[in-house]
């Protein structure tokens, strides 16, 4: 490597790389479909964080969100889209790639 | 998909039985066979699984998702739960089948030592299936629903009591365990009056 070339390192996505969206993101890969009660208790995160952090995943098409209700419920059904999938199979891969590169 | 995320989808699979709701339709499908057995509708006792099954889904959906919500698991997760839980049900009703042939026709068995254990047959072979629905669901719950059937079944037999009550008793025990696991639920999982952000 000569002086003063540009070390490149992997793109990390920072919208994947926030803890809790990056958590969501992980149950969300595991399973078919999810509403946001069950996200609310899986991942323990308040109401609003919740709901602030899946906005934040939709609006970047990585989750399809379907409203609708259910005796009389309002119901928020999350699901990971392709996109959400290969966002995160690369994110995964760029972070291995890093953490190989890191001295022990 | 994404490797690595097994333990995952383990923990959150594991998780979605912890309600007790599996447990209450166990044990109640247990007591209702000893009772019908007990009045001598033992051929009816063949039919509670049968039952039982289509209240499943609709007392989910009316007692435990509106407190911890809705998930689907992967095609691949619930074409495994639905093949397993057939399972299930094929080899319980098996089970009580072999149970009350071998009960009914005790007289014409020979072997003395093992007549004296046939009246507990039933409750042992239940047992049996419980030990299989706790690696089914991944619950240590049901080992202890296994040994209450196992010890109701030793219990029983040895006391000469016939297959109904044998497995009233287990059921009761398995009740009183599964209503505490259900109640505990319920605590812990307060109604959540609506699910919008």
């Amino acid at each position: 490597m000569t002086a003063g070339a540009a070390i490149t390192i992997p793109e990390i996505d920072y919208l994947l790389h926030e803890p809790a969206r990056l958590r969501l993101l992980a149950f969300l890969a595991v399973v078919k479909r999810v509403d946001f009660t069950y996200l609310l208790k899986l991942s323990g995160l308040s109401r609003g964080n919740l709901s602030v952090q899946m906005n934040k995943l939709a609006d970047a098409r990585l989750v399809k969100i379907e409203k609708s209700f259910r005796d009389n419920r309002p119901r928020t059904i999350y699901q990971l889209t392709a996109r959400g999938t290969n966002a995160l199979r690369e994110y995964k891969k760029n972070m291995k790639a890093i953490l190989a590169a890191l001295p022990d | 998909m994404l490797e690595n995320l097994g333990n995952i989808e383990k923990r959150v699979y594991r998780a979605f039985w912890d309600d007790g709701l599996l447990d209450v339709f166990a044990s109640f499908g247990v007591l209702a066979i000893g009772f019908f057995w007990m009045r001598d509708w033992a051929a009816a006792a063949a039919i509670v699984p049968a039952l039982l099954v289509p209240l499943w889904s609709p007392t989910r959906k009316r007692f435990v998702e509106p407190r911890i919500g809705m998930v689907e698991f992967s095609d691949n997760r619930e074409r495994q739960n639905t093949r397993r839980l057939k399972l299930v049900i094929y080899a319980g009703i098996a089970s009580l089948i072999i149970g009350l042939e071998l009960y009914f026709f005790r007289d014409r068995l020979e072997v003395s030592p093992a007549v004296s254990l046939i009246a507990g047959l039933p409750a042992l072979l239940l047992g049996l299936m419980a030990l299989i629905t706790s690696f089914l669901v991944a619950s240590n719950r049901f080992l202890i629903y296994a040994a209450i059937l196992v010890f109701a079944g030793v219990y029983g037999a040895m006391n000469d009591w016939r297959p109904g009550p044998i497995l009233a008793l287990a059921g009761i025990g398995m009740l009183l365990l599964a209503t505490t696991v259900m109640v505990k639920f319920m605590k812990d999982n307060p109604h959540v009056p609506e699910d919008i952000e």
